[in-house]
């Protein structure tokens, strides 16, 4: 598969924005893949009893979607070397609208070895949901 | 209560190599919208590890409530992708303890590995909340 280009890289360079739409269908489907069926992200009566304040997404769906804001961007699924985020805020998603996440990211180092680190954003509902999210990705020369 | 820090370096493996089925790769990664192929996304390390600290934290040494938990960080670093019908082998250590206001605070590292090579290793943060007061 054919990668994003090293020389053409900087530090600076944006990733070009991206929003995906979550709705409770697809937390249905990503917990049966998964195998995580924790009820906060399934019911929002149990969400709510724990003191949520509606049913979230899963962080590890969030941290899938980031992994394919960032693959997409490289070319490759296979671009990843490092990937490391933290949960900060919860997706919250209702049950008439699907929650949105917007993703916006930069490269913030260029490695040896035609590898570039980059630092990334996700948004949902203007709170960020995700921090010191980055990854270092191989690219073609 | 707070987990002891005795138990920080215990290593759980599982019994068996965990085979990556075609079914479970597609599944995974039609759940993310990818379209299906025979290379496992990059958080399908996620499945293996979660499952295998999910047995090692409800077991009765540990005892935590799974029910309590919170993901705080995620990180992966991998050596090569993960195909359908790779054996892996799953080994967890919990790397580190700590308790802050009640609550636990467990750092836990899972390396895949496959004829004792390593595919992917993993760091989870795993925050057990403390009873309401």
């Amino acid at each position: 598969m054919s990668r994003i280009s090293y020389s053409s890289l900087a530090v600076g360079t944006a990733l070009p924005e991206r929003s995906f739409q979550i709705t409770r269908a697809d937390l249905k489907r990503y917990a049966d893949a998964s195998g995580d069926q924790n009820p906060i992200h399934q019911d929002e009566a149990f969400a709510k009893s724990v003191g949520l304040p509606n049913l979230i997404a899963h962080g590890m769906y969030t941290m899938a979607l980031a992994g394919k804001f960032i693959t997409d961007w490289v070319g490759d699924i296979t671009a990843l070397v490092e990937f490391g985020v933290r949960f900060t805020k919860p997706v919250i998603v209702p049950a008439d609208v699907p929650a949105t996440v917007i993703f916006t990211g930069s490269v913030t180092e260029l490695l040896p070895g035609h590898r570039a680190k980059v630092e990334i954003l996700a948004i949902s509902d203007g709170v960020k949901v995700l921090g010191q999210a980055r990854a270092v990705v191989v690219c073609d020369e | 209560m707070a987990l002891s820090a005795e138990f920080v370096g215990r290593t759980y493996r599982a019994d068996v190599a965990h085979i990556v089925s075609v079914d479970e790769v597609h599944a995974f990664l039609h759940a993310i919208g990818e379209p299906s192929g025979d290379i496992a996304p990059p958080t399908f390390a996620i499945k293996l590890a979660l499952a295998e600290s999910e047995s090692m934290m409800k077991s009765s040494e540990l005892g935590l409530d799974w029910n309590r938990v919170v993901h705080g960080d995620q990180r992966f670093e991998y050596h090569r992708p993960i195909r359908v019908g790779d054996a892996l082998d799953c080994e967890t250590v919990i790397d580190a303890i700590k308790s802050v206001a009640g609550n636990d605070i467990i750092t836990t590292r899972c390396d895949l590995t496959s004829n004792n090579e390593l595919v992917v290793r993993s760091w989870a943060v795993l925050f057990f909340r403390g009873p309401e007061k």
